[in-house]
C-alpha cells in the first residue's frame, strides 16, 4: 500500500503522462488513427441506432414526428417491442428450440473440426494431407442456398443418401418432412460443411507444439495415445477453450438462413428458432417492423453476452485461460 | 471522486455527438413551385432494359417520344447497381430531397399507402387536384366501381397512378399435361376428376412413377389462387369472397364445403401412387424435369415459368414433346366451376407524385399520358411501321373486326434490335409489362409467348371478364372467378402484425396435418379436429381482421 501510494507520487500527472506516450510512440498512434476512426464511424455511432427498439419506429415520416428521434417511445416505458416478443405464443417453444440446436451444435459440431485436426496430424504424407484439406475446406464457399437445396434433393424420397439409409436398413421415406431427422440433417450438414474450414485454427495451433517434446515422450516410451493425451491435447487447450467461450457466447444465435430454406410445415414446430421467427413476424404483407426485429436483436445479445461471462468466469477458474 | 468526474464527462461529450443527430428527424419540409417542364422520376431499370444495352431510361424510345409529345422532360434517377428495390427506397424515403414522382409498389410501404400520404412523402392527388381535369384518362378508368376500390386507400385517397389490369385475359396458371402422351394413348385432354384419375391410371401403367408432380402451394389449403383440383369441388383455396346468407364475406377454405372431398381425392390418388411422393419439398426445377424426364406426365404451373421453360428444355432431346393448357376441372355434376386463379383489377404499383413535387398538375399530366390511347400504344406498342403494324381482325367470332396490334420484326426477330430475347427487344423500346399503364393487353401477351402451346394456355385459361353479366352492378355478387378472389385489402399496423403472428402460430401446424393426410399417416376426422383447433387458435381471428378489412374496402 504504501510503496504503491510512493511509486504514484513519483509519476507525473495524467495529462503529461499522455502526452509523453503519444510522443515515444507517435508513428504507431498515427498508424492506429484510420482503425479507430472506422471503428468509432461505423461501429459505435450506428449503435445510437439500438434506441429505434425502444420506439414506435416510424421510418419515413417527414413532418418531424419520424425518424430515430421524431418517433415516439413505445408502450410500457419503452419496452413494448421486448413485452410483445415475451408474450408472442410462440415464444418458448422458438427458445426451446434455438437452444437445442445451440447445444447439438456445441456437443458435436464443436468437437468436430478438433477430433478431424487431430486426425490430420497424423497423417505423414503431405500431399495426401493438403488434398484432404483441400477438399474438406470447399464445401464452406458454396453458398447456403445451393447447399440447402443440395440437402433436401439427398434426403427425399429417390435421393441418394435415402438411399445410403435404405441400404443400411432404414425407411424409404422423404426425411426432410421428418420432424425427428430434422436437427440431425440440420447439424450433420452443418459439420459436413464446416469441418474443414475450422480445422484451420486447430491445425495452425498444432503446428506451433515443440517437436521436441514429442521425442522427449518417445524416448520415455510414451505411445501416440499416450501422446495425445498428454502433449497434443494440453498444446491446443487454450485455442479450444477459447473458441468454446465464443461459441457458448453465441447460444442464442442460430442463423435464419439455413432455417428458412429447410424448414416446411412438417418440421416448422422443431426448426423454428428465434432469427426465423423474427424474419416471419418482421417482414409479411408489406409491414417491415424494424423497431420489432431491433428489439429482439438486443434480447439476443443481451442473452448471449450474459453466456459468454458467465463461460468465460467458469474457463478462468478451472483452466486459467479466457478471451479477457 | 476522480472517477465520478471522468464518467460525467465522457457522458457530456457522448450526449454531444448524440446532439448531432437530431436534425435528421426534421428533414425535407421545403417545397418549391416550378412551372413543371422538367421533373425528377425515381424508377427501377427494367432488366430486360439492362440487358438489351441501355445505360438510362432516357435512351429508351418510350421516353424519346413521350418527351416530344407532353413536352414535359424527365431526369430518371435508378436505383443504384446491386442493391434490392427495398434497400434503395428506404435510402430514397429519407433522403432531404424526394424525387417529383417515384414508381414503387406501395403496399411494400411500411404501413401501407395511406402511411405514405401521412408520413408526408407522397400526396393524396384527390385532395391536390380535381382529377377529372388534371388526368381525364386515368380518371375515368378508376371514377368508380371495383376498379376505385382497388387503387384507392381506406379512407378514399388517391395515392398514385397504378397498374391497371386492363386486359380482357385474367388467368395465367392451371393444370398442363403431355399432349404427346394423350394423343399416343388415344385420350382427351381431361376435364373431370374422373378423367383424371383415368389419365394418371393409364400413366402410371405406362411407367410414369410420379403422374402428377406439383409444389406443395399448388395443394394445400393455405395458398390463395384457385387453380388446382379444388375447382372440381366448387371450393377455393386460402382465404376467398364467398356468399353468407346473401352478403360478400371473406370465408377460409378449410371450413367450406367440398374442402374435405377434395383433400380425400388428394389421399387416394397418393394412395395409388399418383403424386409425387416428395411434393411437400419439391422445388420449381424438379419439377420440371420430372415433367421433361417422362417421371411425369401432368402438373400444375403458370404460362411463362411453367410451359415457356419446360418446352424448350424438352424439345432439345424429344421434338415429340408437346405439352396442352387443361380447362379447370367440371365438378362432378359437370357444371364448370366458379373458381378460378385471375389478376386483381390493380396492383398497388404505381406513380406516386411526392409532396416535395414543384407542379402537381404538370406531374399528374405526365403521369395520365400512358392511359390515352395514344400513350398506351406508344408504351405497349412503339410506334405504328416501326414496332408493331395495326390489323383489323375477329378474334372473338362476334362478326365485327376489332383493331390489333401486332410487333414488327425488330421485335418478333430480337437478332435486328441486337437482343437476344423477344422480351428484352420489348424492352429496349417500350414498358409494355408490370409499369404503371395498360397491363395484360391481349396482344402484347400474344407477341411476348413464343410458343403456340403458349398462346393456347392465354385462351384455356382465360377467365371469361363476365360470366353473368352481374360483376359491376353487385357488390354483393360471388359467383364468378373475379368475384370470389380476395382483393388486396389494406390493415392497420397492429392488424398486420397480429395476422403475421396468429398465421405463424397455427399455420405450420395445420399444414402438416394436410401432408400427413394426403400421405394418409392421418385421417379425416383428424383433419377436421386439427381445423377445430387451428380454429380457435388463430383462423378466427385472422378472419375477423380480413373480414373487417373488407368492409372498408366494400365501403370506399
Amino acid at each position: 500500500m504504501n510503496e504503491q501510494s510512493i511509486t504514484l507520487k513519483k509519476k507525473p500527472n495524467l495529462g503529461r503522462r499522455i502526452g509523453d506516450e503519444i510522443k515515444r510512440n507517435f508513428v504507431l498512434y498515427l498508424m492506429a488513427i484510420p482503425v479507430i476512426v472506422y471503428f468509432v464511424v461505423f461501429v459505435y455511432l450506428p449503435m445510437y441506432g439500438l434506441i429505434i427498439a425502444f420506439k414506435d419506429y416510424r421510418p419515413f415520416n417527414r413532418m418531424g414526428q419520424g425518424g430515430i428521434w421524431g418517433s415516439p417511445w413505445a408502450d410500457y416505458y419503452g419496452f413494448g417491442n421486448f413485452v410483445k416478443f415475451f408474450q408472442s405464443p410462440l415464444f418458448w417453444s422458438v427458445i426451446k428450440n434455438t437452444i437445442y440446436i445451440s447445444l447439438l451444435g456445441t456437443c458435436f459440431s464443436f468437437p468436430a473440426p478438433i477430433i478431424f485436426a487431430l486426425m490430420l496430424n497424423e497423417i505423414k504424407n503431405l500431399k495426401y494431407k493438403k488434398i484432404i484439406q483441400t477438399i474438406t475446406y470447399l464445401p464452406h464457399f458454396i453458398s447456403m442456398v445451393v447447399i440447402c437445396s443440395m440437402i433436401i434433393r439427398f434426403f427425399q424420397t429417390e435421393g441418394i443418401l435415402t438411399k445410403l439409409i435404405t441400404l443400411l436398413g432404414g425407411e424409404k421415406q422423404n426425411y426432410m418432412i421428418n420432424e425427428d431427422a430434422y436437427r440431425p440433417i440440420f447439424v450433420g450438414s452443418g459439420i459436413w460443411q464446416g469441418v474443414g474450414w475450422g480445422s484451420i485454427i486447430y491445425i495452425s495451433a498444432l503446428s506451433s507444439i515443440d517437436q521436441e517434446l514429442y521425442e522427449a515422450a518417445v524416448i520415455d516410451g510414451a505411445g501416440k495415445w499416450k501422446q495425445l493425451v498428454h502433449i497434443t491435447i494440453p498444446g491446443i487447450l487454450s485455442t479450444i477453450v477459447i473458441l468454446l467461450i465464443m461459441n457458448i457466447g453465441s447460444i442464442l444465435s442460430v442463423g435464419y438462413e439455413k432455417t428458412i430454406l429447410l424448414q416446411n410445415d412438417k418440421t416448422a414446430s422443431v426448426a423454428r428458432v428465434i432469427s426465423s421467427y423474427t424474419y416471419d413476424l418482421s417482414f409479411g404483407e408489406g409491414n417491415s417492423d424494424f423497431a420489432y426485429s431491433s428489439a429482439i436483436g438486443i434480447f439476443q445479445s443481451v442473452v448471449n453476452i450474459i453466456f459468454l461471462t458467465i463461460a468465460n468466469t467458469i474457463s478462468k477458474k478451472v483452466t486459467d485461460s479466457g478471451l479477457f | 471522486m476522480k472517477k465520478l468526474s471522468k464518467v460525467i464527462s465522457s457522458l457530456a461529450a457522448l450526449a454531444l455527438l448524440a446532439s448531432a443527430f437530431v436534425g435528421c428527424g426534421q428533414q425535407g419540409q421545403t417545397r418549391v413551385e416550378t412551372d413543371g417542364s422538367s421533373f425528377t422520376y425515381w424508377v427501377n431499370m427494367d432488366g430486360n432494359t439492362k440487358n438489351a444495352g441501355l445505360q438510362n431510361n432516357s435512351e429508351m424510345m418510350l421516353y424519346k417520344e413521350m418527351e416530344k409529345n407532353t413536352g414535359i422532360h424527365i431526369d430518371f434517377i435508378h436505383p443504384a447497381e446491386g442493391t434490392t428495390g427495398n434497400e434503395a427506397a428506404t435510402t430514397m424515403f429519407l433522403d432531404e430531397k424526394l424525387p417529383d414522382i417515384i414508381k414503387y409498389s406501395w403496399d411494400a410501404y411500411p404501413g401501407g399507402p395511406q402511411q405514405a400520404i401521412d408520413d408526408g412523402v407522397i400526396i393524396a392527388l384527390n385532395k391536390e387536384l380535381d382529377l377529372s381535369k388534371a388526368a381525364p384518362e386515368y380518371w375515368n378508368y378508376v371514377k368508380d366501381g371495383e376498379m376505385k376500390k382497388a387503387v384507392t386507400t381506406d379512407s378514399g385517397d388517391y395515392y398514385g397512378f397504378n397498374n391497371l389490369n386492363l386486359g380482357e385475359t385474367k388467368g395465367f396458371a392451371g393444370l398442363y399435361v403431355r399432349r404427346d402422351k394423350l394423343k399416343e394413348w388415344n385420350m382427351d385432354v381431361p376435364t373431370n376428376i374422373d378423367e383424371w384419375t383415368a389419365l394418371f391410371a393409364k400413366a402410371k401403367e405406362s411407367g410414369f412413377s410420379k403422374p402428377f408432380t406439383a409444389a406443395i402451394s399448388d395443394l394445400t389449403f393455405s395458398s390463395g389462387g384457385s387453380s388446382g383440383f379444388n375447382t372440381a369441388y366448387d371450393v377455393g383455396r386460402g382465404f376467398y369472397i364467398d356468399d353468407v346468407d346473401g352478403k360478400a364475406e371473406v370465408v377460409f377454405a378449410p371450413l367450406q364445403e367440398g374442402f374435405s372431398e377434395y383433400l380425400a381425392q388428394l389421399a387416394a390418388w397418393y394412395k395409388a401412387g399418383y403424386i409425387d411422393p416428395d411434393f411437400a419439398t419439391v422445388a420449381s426445377d424438379v419439377i420440371m424435369s420430372n415433367m421433361v424426364n417422362d417421371i411425369s406426365v401432368a402438373s400444375h404451373g403458370y404460362i411463362g415459368s411453367a410451359i415457356g421453360k419446360i418446352l424448350p428444355a424438352a424439345l432439345d432431346r424429344n421434338p415429340n414433346f408437346d405439352l396442352v393448357a387443361c380447362p379447370y376441372p367440371t365438378t362432378a355434376d359437370g357444371h364448370e366451376s366458379e373458381f378460378q386463379v385471375c389478376y386483381n383489377p390493380a396492383t398497388s404499383t404505381a406513380n406516386a407524385i411526392s409532396w416535395q413535387c414543384g407542379n402537381y398538375e404538370k406531374a399528374a399530366e405526365w403521369c395520365n399520358y400512358v392511359y390515352t390511347e395514344e400513350g398506351m400504344v406508344l408504351q405497349l406498342f412503339g410506334i405504328e411501321g416501326e414496332h408493331h403494324t395495326v390489323e383489323m381482325r375477329d378474334d372473338d367470332g362476334d362478326g365485327v373486326e376489332e383493331k390489333h396490334y401486332v410487333y414488327t420484326d425488330l421485335i418478333a426477330e430480337p437478332k435486328n434490335s441486337n437482343c437476344n430475347s423477344v422480351a428484352e427487344a420489348m424492352y429496349k423500346y417500350m414498358l409494355p409489362c408490370n409499369y404503371p399503364g395498360y397491363n395484360q393487353h391481349i396482344d402484347y401477351l400474344m407477341g411476348y409467348y413464343q410458343y403456340d402451346q403458349q398462346k393456347e394456355a392465354i385462351v384455356t385459361w382465360n377467365v371469361p371478364a363476365n360470366k353473368d353479366g352481374t360483376e359491376a352492378d353487385d357488390p354483393n355478387a360471388t359467383d364468378t372467378p373475379q368475384e370470389h378472389q380476395l382483393p388486396t385489402l389494406s390493415y392497420t399496423n397492429e392488424e398486420s402484425s397480429r395476422v403475421l403472428e396468429l398465421t405463424t402460430l397455427v399455420e405450420a401446424d395445420l399444414g402438416a396435418v394436410f401432408i400427413d393426410v394426403v400421405m394418409g399417416h392421418k385421417s379425416l376426422s383428424d383433419w377436421e379436429a386439427a381445423v377445430d383447433k387451428a380454429m380457435k387458435d388463430g383462423y378466427e381471428e385472422i378472419l375477423e381482421i380480413r373480414n373487417a378489412a373488407f368492409d372498408r374496402y366494400q365501403k370506399k
